[in-house]
């Protein structure tokens, strides 16, 4: 009120204030020992004309002490006032007006005086700034300036449009989805995956602000006078932990059409202890609901009832055929390279296709594009580095990642009677990402990746596999509103498997698929409702499908050779995004794939209508070099819609329908390296599939916490499943030896999960069931007489927890529980004696199953100090996996003892098993 | 740090041997399913049926017979034919004048009151056996089998055999200990030449559905070891081949196989196809066995040690070797042997002896000669 009231009394008498200058100068001598405000303001009041005004109330107590000969009256209260964060003001001819914690102005701001021409003074700042801002080479950094865009000249009226690139402060890389948004009236957008943001906003002035995850929040200053560009670089987030995992896009879960998405970054990943605590992105892949493995050192994975082939696992738009290394113990992907995995489990976008039942995306990160860094971490049993920076400073940048394992060396080192003497583990992995900005248009992407793998487990026979991926990406930006992706590639899975224990026997058999990739993607933003994506796609498959070679010369293995198979899979999509309303969205996809298999290749040819076995052998058909052996073509249908009841709350629904033209040769449970690929062909159709899902999102707590029930009924059609005895490997019939079936699968997902706060994680549980069929109810062709049976991953329940829990920023603790019904296995469950002979009876297939599984990890990680300054940042992980020790069965098998049938389970980490890790960042 | 590296060894490498015993509630449970094999003959003579039970693994009985189920085989025309399983589990039924081109069934009724009934079955003929021969290959004999069916139409075969061969043992037996004391043995038991019967034991099936013409050549049976005891002296087998429809032929295929692994982690999947029996009031219920109808051709060889080639690897040897002591120490030496002859050198009288399977082959087989032996 009080200021209310000398505001007004400024107004009245506002008049020249020039002459005040002259009395602010004015020489005054003070001194004075502990004395009021009164005594000071009287004997300022005495040597000069002026008369201070003050409450007194806000200087009662205050008492002074001062001594000043000759000073300037100005500088004699500044020096009284300024601890006291209180101001004077000078008026008119004599005035000096004290106030506390707040200064009087005494002059309108010029949109009050709209006839009165501009003062110099207002003038001269803005331009000082327009030029410092020059200096700063256009990046804003600070919050406090005032960035101008445009000059005053275009008017004050109307809008304008501020567009550019919000960047990370010290790596230069883009921040994608960051939000940047002016509080009132609120309007805002979010930047894309390149950083790249463009709003629309009131000319005049505006505070901006900047949220993101990694980021902290901060603002910017703009008086915005017309259209412009303001690059914003924001500093990382390193002190507020809390923030790092929030998604950029809160509400994402609620408001994306898509469903069955599920997005991980590496920062979680992490954070879950894993066997040896090597962190593992493909591990902490399947804690998510509906995803399921058949044994814990499996790789393979199995989505929603899917097959493990049924996986298109693309690292960087590259496809990875065996993504583990030893035997499955680990994944092949280096974490310190990885940026984040998607999972596309329910509706999958019309431009990926070619696998059944899901997506697993890995995105690398981009190279540090302003300084040289790296980190290096070592573990029991791998250890690994990786380097990255600009090639060209903000322009390109390189991230190099490798990681191997000298296991190799201590097995080597065991005492001889320990019996692994020849046993060995030997695996790398390489991973070089470059990634250059050409301009605002044009950036490059290229990512090379290989992993090997060389062991052996103290058996007679060496496995050794290669996974070579080569891709090249161009994003071009033709306007604002049409983008598209140029990507090819070059993609290689082999092995050879050898052994040379015994000269008659010895051999090596190889096999290697190759596919040469070429994308074009492309977006077009019709408007705010409409999106397009389309796109065409190529893949060239050859694969030499087994190849048995004798070792040496003193081997007596007859050579066998499988012929080559080649084939062209192409596909067009087109799909739309279309906003009915806010609430209501769809998104609509048609996807058609086109498989040509070509010669040269010999097809045999079976009698119509009958099992394809030796017996029914009609012919064979052959066809020359770069003819078509067989054609399969078919639509795929991608659709998808959400109704956003409230905002956060939300119900999606998705059908699509997918076809695979390759498969995996498996009848063990596990994959095993042994297992080849194989073209559909003649005799071999494609698998189709397709799903119906629906499900319900609500978010709590601000949408902190998400939670999400998803439903979801699938058929597959033409799945392989096998004959009993079928030979897999060097098979030149393999039609003989499959069987094709359908299957079913449903369950549902229920998933609560909080990536923020101090306890974070997930809790996931699954209902899910999988079933088979054949066709034929009897016969060889048959599996349990023609009727529906658990496949080989149906595993009812499944319930997970991953919890972390931050003490403090240099402390956390992590909590694993993972409970699942154990897998389905065929038992033998009695013996009989039959044409002389003794026979085991077997159950129906898969009627049983092992032991449920059971398991809890826990581990701490310890963040070494936050020093900004020091040359290497550590941290440490401790932790144990299976903590209960609980011995979960892997495998069973049955052995014939003393004329007795005798039952076992294996487990494979039978035991609670300690772990260590150091990392150090550079 | 060395002994910590071991330490992580240690776990890394314990992850194979980490084994339990697993013996989940089915595989330990009772199980007692009906097993049936045999076959319908409709060409004029008897039908044997076995019945049987199942058994659990751990059970260490190879056969559980299924005594006293009344069997019948019936005609689409009504006709019956009746016949009871003995204690051992084995049923002849008098089929003497079933009509090859009708089908027939087996309805068994067994002792529980339960019946179980097979489908109507087709009547398979099988051709006469071309030849059964041995070759010399891998240090031994592989007999087989050649069959033909010049009108194409029975393609799946089955064999089963029964096998005999001599054995002589190395050592003649003048005396014996009876009470303590050496007695002279009764010429007229013969206890150095007897026979040995075997019967097949694996399922020996094949199939000419792939060939252009129905034949079977060289279809394996069994292999002799060259220095086995089978061909010391002479050998026989009596095999009998029956024809197969292929839903049979599948079915022992499957069984085949299946018992060819026991399922671990990296075997391929097991699987049962059932038979054509079923249980009439529980249809679910598991029955085991393939009932085919048919008739059955057989013949018999002979292979003597004649026909053996000469070398180390064809020799039979059985392990024996003749020692002596003490006439008054006789008896000491009297458990798990038998005793030559008495005689006498510096040291005293003496009395020679071996094992017992040396000198009494009764111990191995029988010691009556078979009706179709030779001399």
């Amino acid at each position: 009120m009080k200021t209310l009231y000398l505001l007004l009394f400024s107004f009245l008498l506002i008049a020249g204030l020039q002459s005040v200058r002259a009395q602010s100068d004015a020489l005054v001598t003070i001194n004075q020992q502990d004395g009021s405000m009164e005594d000071f303001v009287r004997s300022l009041e005495r040597q000069s004309s002026l008369r201070f005004y003050y409450d007194q109330a806000d200087f009662d107590s205050l008492k002074i002490s001062l001594s000043a000969t000759n000073k300037p009256v100005r500088d004699v209260l500044d020096e009284v006032l300024k601890p006291l964060d209180a101001y004077s003001t000078f008026y008119g001819t004599n005035s000096v007006f004290i106030t506390k914690n707040k200064s009087i102005v005494t002059e309108l701001p010029s949109q009050y005086l709209p006839d009165r021409p501009k003062k110099e003074p207002v003038r001269d700042f803005a331009l000082a700034d327009l030029e410092s801002g020059r200096k700063e080479a256009a990046a804003a950094t600070l919050e406090n300036k005032v960035y101008t865009i445009g000059s005053a000249a275009g008017g004050e009226r109307g809008n304008a449009t501020l567009a550019g690139y919000i960047r990370s402060a010290k790596t230069g890389e883009p921040i994608s989805g960051a939000a940047i948004y002016i509080a009132s009236p609120r309007i805002g957008t979010a930047t894309n995956q390149f950083g790249f943001y463009s709003l629309t906003l009131p000319k005049g002035k505006h505070e901006l602000l900047i949220r993101a995850i990694g980021v902290r929040d901060t603002r910017r200053q703009v008086l915005l006078y017309a259209d412009g560009k303001l690059d914003i670089n924001v500093q990382e987030q390193l002190l507020s932990l809390k923030e790092v995992v929030i998604s950029a896009d809160k509400a994402s879960n609620i408001r994306n059409v898509q469903m069955g998405v599920e997005k991980l970054d590496i920062k979680t990943i992490k954070q879950v202890p894993t066997v040896f605590g090597e962190a593992d992105v493909l591990r902490v892949v399947l804690t998510l609901p509906g995803v399921k493995s058949v044994g814990e050192s499996s790789t393979g994975f199995n989505v929603r009832g899917g097959a493990v082939d049924q996986n298109l696992i693309l690292f960087n738009d590259a496809t990875v055929y065996n993504p583990s290394h030893f035997f499955g113990f680990f994944s092949a992907f280096n974490p310190e390279v990885i940026k984040d995995v998607q999972l596309y489990k329910s509706s999958i976008p019309a431009k990926f296709g070619g696998r059944l039942s899901s997506v697993l995306e890995l995105t690398s990160r981009e190279g540090n594009k302003k300084e040289i860094a790296g980190s290096a971490g070592l573990g029991l049993l791998t250890s690994r580095v990786n380097v990255e920076g600009p090639i060209i400073k903000d322009k390109t940048s390189f991230i190099l990642g490798g990681r191997m394992t000298y296991s190799n060396w201590l097995l080597r080192i065991l005492p001889e009677k320990a019996g692994y003497k020849d046993a060995k583990a030997g695996f790398y992995d390489l991973n070089l990402n470059v990634s250059h900005e050409q301009n605002t248009k044009n950036s490059f992407y290229l990512t090379g990746y290989l992993s090997n793998d060389n062991s052996n487990l103290a058996s007679d026979t060496s496995y050794s596999y290669l996974n070579q991926n080569l891709s090249l990406k161009w994003k071009h930006a033709y306007t604002n509103k049409l983008h598209s992706v140029l990507t090819t590639g070059f993609d290689k899975y082999q092995y050879q498997n050898y052994s040379n224990y015994q000269d008659d026997i010895a051999y090596k058999l190889r096999f290697h698929i190759n596919q040469a990739n070429f994308k074009a993607d492309f977006n077009y933003y019709l408007s705010p409702k409409h999106t397009f994506d389309f796109g065409l796609q190529s893949i060239y498959y050859r694969s030499q499908p087994g190849n048995l070679q004798p070792y040496h010369d003193r081997s007596l293995i007859v050579a066998d050779v499988i012929a080559k198979e080649q084939a062209l899979e192409t596909a067009a999509y087109f799909g739309e995004r279309f906003d009915l309303s806010p609430s209501v969205s769809f998104n609509l996809g048609l996807r058609y794939s086109l498989f040509n298999n070509f010669g040269p290749a010999t097809t045999t040819l079976y009698a119509a209508g009958l099992p394809k076995n030796e017996g029914n052998i009609v012919g064979t058909k052959t066809v020359k070099k770069g003819e078509i052996a067989k054609t399969y073509h078919g639509p795929e249908y991608r659709l998808a819609a959400r109704f956003a009841l409230s905002p956060d709350f939300s119900i999606k629904t998705s059908y699509n329908s997918l076809r695979q033209y390759i498969h995996m040769l498996s009848n063990t449970t596990s994959m095993s390296p042994t297992d080849v690929w194989k073209l559909s062909d003649l005799n071999v159709k494609p698998q189709r599939g397709d799903q119906f899902s629906l499900g319900l999102y609500k978010n709590f707590k601000s949408n902190t916490i998400e939670t999400s029930v998803e439903g979801y009924y699938k058929r597959l059609n033409d799945y392989l499943d096998y004959k009993s005895g079928a030979t897999l490997v060097l098979n030149h019939h393999i039609e003989q030896d499959v069987i094709n079936t359908r299957g079913k699968a449903y369950g549902v997902e229920f998933l609560v999960k909080k990536l923020t706060g101090k306890v974070n994680g997930w809790v996931s549980y699954t209902y899910s069931r999988t079933f088979l069929k054949t066709d034929e109810v009897s016969g060889s062709e048959s599996v349990n007489r023609g009727n529906f049976y658990p496949s080989n991953h149906d595993k009812p329940h499944d319930l997970t927890l991953i919890s972390n829990y931050r003490f403090s920023h240099r402390y956390s603790f992590s909590f694993n529980a993972t409970y699942s019904t154990g897998r389905p296995i065929t038992l033998p469950i009695g013996k009989y004696t039959y044409m002389g002979g003794q026979r085991v009876l077997y159950s129906d297939r898969n009627a049983y199953r092992i032991p449920d599984y059971f398991r809890t990890d826990i581990s701490l990680n310890i963040e070494g100090n936050h020093k900004v300054k020091q040359l290497t940042h550590n941290s440490w992980t401790f932790g144990i996996y299976n903590l209960t020790a609980r011995k979960n069965a892997f495998a069973s098998y049955f052995a014939t003892e003393n004329g007795a049938i005798n039952g076992y389970k294996l487990s494979i980490f039978g035991t609670a098993i300690p772990f260590v890790n150091y990392n150090i960042r550079f | 740090m060395k002994s910590f590296t071991y330490v992580v060894l240690v776990l890394l490498l314990s992850f194979t041997a980490c084994k339990e015993p697993f013996n989940p509630e089915v595989v330990a449970g009772n199980n007692n399913f009906l097993v049936v094999e045999g076959c319908i003959n409709t060409g004029g003579g008897f039908s044997r049926i076995s019945v049987s039970r199942t058994l659990n693994l751990q059970e260490s009985v190879r056969f559980r017979p299924e005594g006293g189920a009344i069997l019948t085989i019936e005609g689409e025309d009504n006709s019956k034919v009746e016949g009871v399983s003995d204690a051992n589990g084995q049923a002849t039924l008098a089929t003497f004048n079933l009509n090859p081109a009708m089908k027939y069934r087996l309805r068994i009724r067994t002792s529980d009151g339960k019946v179980y009934l097979s489908d109507f079955v087709e009547s398979k003929l099988s051709p006469a056996i071309d030849k059964i021969g041995w070759k010399i290959e891998n240090g031994g004999m592989q007999i087989y089998a050649n069959t033909h069916d010049s009108a194409n139409n029975t393609r799946y075969y089955a064999w089963t055999y029964d096998e005999t061969y001599e054995v002589i043992s190395p050592y003649p037996s003048y005396i014996e200990l009876r009470n303590n004391r050496l007695v002279e043995r009764d010429p007229s038991i013969n206890i150095s030449r007897c026979w040995i019967n075997g019967r097949s034991s694996e399922i020996l099936i094949a199939s000419s559905a792939k060939l252009s013409k129905d034949q079977i050549t060289e279809s394996p049976l069994v292999f002799l070891k060259g220095n086995s005891a089978k061909i010391s002296e002479r050998y026989s087998i009596n095999v009998y081949q029956q024809a197969l429809t292929k839903d049979a032929y599948e079915y022992l295929l499957n069984m085949k196989k299946n018992t060819e692994q026991i399922g671990g982690i990296f075997d391929p999947q097991p699987s049962e196809i059932s038979g054509n029996l079923h249980c009439v009031s529980d249809p679910a219920e598991v029955v085991i066995g393939y009932i085919s109808a048919g008739s059955i051709s057989q013949k018999r060889i002979f292979i003597t040690r004649n026909d053996k080639p000469s070398g180390v690897e064809w020799t039979y040897n059985q392990g024996c070797r003749q020692e002596n002591t003490a006439r008054d120490s006789a008896a000491h030496f009297a458990n798990g042997n038998l005793f030559i002859e008495e005689f006498m050198d510096l040291r005293g009288f003496r009395v020679s002896f071996a094992e017992a399977h040396c000198i009494d082959c009764r111990l191995r087989g029988s010691n009556v000669k078979p009706a179709f032996w030779p001399n």
